[in-house]
């Protein structure tokens, strides 16, 4: 494995039950990096980091995080790995306040101290979760919903955090601090892998960018040259 | 006189309580209707006859021994039982599998029993005695000690559940599964030690009632369907409504013997959840809940 890689994929398929969605993925995450994945909708692109975190099983493929091979760890595992990720849905407990939220966004973390200071982090980031904070997580707006679960993945102390369309179903204004955020995470040596499928935006914020087409990797490359090519302005840009 | 009733009612309403929250826990976190709840309960008062009155164990040892002994048995059950069958789904994609082991493993330890112990009713003798007057109604300490255990017993689950870090990541689970996961939450451990801690409530109860009800092979209904009126009128999973049921239930059973006949009282009891349930389709827990949020709304 190349040491400044921090994830890779190879050869994985993925399916539920017989049906296969994913084939033959390969996919590197260089270290301090923010690499996009893109795709039309149903191309799989939740799936595919769905499987990285374990939620659900593989057929065949290897995955190696941190030069360490986890494809066999359960989900909570690998958390404990410091890979981290912000499922599309959020991944919040409604029922508990902001504050116990964060808090579990510690479980796996020993030192209270750390978890400590990760929440102070959070509430710098987005001020409007200190005034939320002994609120029900259920009860709070879309847009804060998606800054509590950053803040919450935040406190895991994540080495690559996976973050699952984190824009969607959000106001522009909120988007714009989202991916602000990602830029303040990527200076403090977090690694991003970002699905999207606001194509602009994820191009411009990522270094690298993979596009999944059908369930394989249809192009790769630096994110700044596979916003000028042809068949991406046609399809995903609508230029 | 329906004073007398009533507080009589409140009394072993705490221990319905217990019960209900013991089989809201499983399903709540679980997801499992267990229908084997009831035979834990029976193997618990078992074992209390068999310590207190063969082997003259104190009492309060006697509880201590029959929550760690039964959580035990809970959590091996869900080992043994529950979680190889947790990923098999049948044709329509429904986890039937595991609501059928849960009846199966309720006939077999039934039968069981009465291959062991024969059909003989056992009882204890109480484990307290005398009564005492609070102006015209009469309280006695047999009752009050149910209560009073059954209350330090809830009391001490809610700070487990509130409180404790195990008892964070059984709310979690509970309230998001892939959430917990992708929290570092071991769900499979979370799964274990709810099973355990839901059969260690329900012995505690198995220990308190033997002198009540006795024991024997198929005493498991009574507490099984004390456990389904509780959770029904509660609200599924929701260990807030199953607390507040309990005693609704009990002052109910206590009216209807008193006023109408003993026999009546399961009739009373099962017309309420039928009631409850048109009324408030998610039980009275969803109704707190919802009073609850609205009242913050008018606070704000």
């Amino acid at each position: 494995m190349n040491k400044t890689n921090i994830l890779e994929v190879e050869g994985l398929n993925i399916g539920y039950r017989s049906l296969q969605v994913l084939w033959d993925i390969n996919i590197e995450v260089k270290k301090n990096t923010i690499v996009s994945i893109i795709g039309a909708n149903g191309s799989g692109k939740s799936t595919l980091v769905k499987a990285i975190t374990g939620i659900i099983p593989i057929m065949s493929g290897r995955i190696k995080f941190r030069e360490k091979e986890i494809s066999n760890l359960l989900p909570h595992e690998r958390v404990k790995e410091r890979l981290v990720m912000i499922p599309d849905e959020r991944g919040l407990f409604p029922e508990m306040t902001v504050l116990e939220n964060l808090q579990m966004g510690g479980y796996p973390i020993k030192d209270k101290a750390k978890i400590e200071e990760a929440i102070i982090w959070g509430f710098d980031l987005f001020p409007i979760l200190k005034k939320r904070a002994h609120q029900n997580a259920g009860s709070l707006s879309g847009g804060e919903q998606q800054m509590l679960a950053m803040a919450k993945a935040l406190v895991a102390q994540p080495q690559l955090l996976i973050l699952d369309e984190p824009s969607s179903g959000l106001a522009p204004i909120i988007i714009d601090k989202m991916f602000q955020v990602l830029i303040d995470i990527k200076k403090k040596n977090i690694t991003v892998l970002l699905v999207e499928q606001n194509v602009r935006r994820s191009l411009k914020i990522s270094d690298y960018c993979y596009v999944l087409e059908n369930g394989r990797i249809g192009m790769e490359g630096l994110s700044a040259s596979i916003k000028d090519k042809e068949e991406i302005k046609e399809l995903y840009l609508g230029m | 006189m329906a004073l007398q009733y009533i507080v009589n009612g409140l009394m072993l309403g705490i221990v319905y309580s217990m019960i209900g929250v013991g089989f809201s826990l499983i399903f709540g976190i679980v997801r499992v209707l267990n229908f084997a709840y009831g035979e834990f309960f029976m193997i618990a008062a078992y074992a209390a006859f068999f310590l207190a009155s063969v082997f003259g164990i104190p009492i309060w040892m006697v509880f201590a021994i029959n929550f760690i002994l039964m959580f035990a048995v809970g959590w091996v059950s869900e080992r043994a039982l529950i979680k190889p069958l947790r990923y098999r789904t049948d044709a329509h994609g429904e986890h039937s599998g595991v609501i059928i082991a849960t009846f199966g493993l309720q006939v077999i330890l039934q039968s069981l029993a009465l291959l062991l112990f024969k059909g003989t009713h056992r009882g204890a003798d109480n484990y307290t005695s005398g009564n005492f007057m609070v102006g015209d109604i009469l309280i006695s300490n047999e009752r009050l000690f149910m209560t009073v255990v059954s209350i330090v017993v809830l009391l001490c689950i809610l700070a487990f559940m509130k409180y404790s870090k195990v008892g964070c990541a059984l709310r979690a689970v509970s309230q998001n599964r892939t959430a917990a996961q992708l929290s570092g939450i071991n769900v499979n451990m979370v799964y274990g030690i709810a099973f355990g801690l839901s059969t260690a409530l329900v012995a505690i109860a198995g220990t308190l009632l033997l002198p009540f009800y006795n024991v024997y092979p198929t005493v498991g209904v009574i507490p099984m369907g004390k456990a389904f009126s509780v959770t029904l009128i509660g609200g599924l999973g929701n260990i807030g409504g199953a607390i507040l049921a309990g005693p609704i239930l009990g002052v109910l059973e206590a009216l209807a013997s008193g006023y109408i006949s003993t026999q009546t009282k399961d009739a009373v009891a099962f017309a309420c959840v039928i009631l409850v349930l048109i009324a408030f389709p998610g039980g009275l827990g969803e109704m707190l809940k919802r009073i609850r949020t609205e009242w913050k709304g008018i606070r704000r």
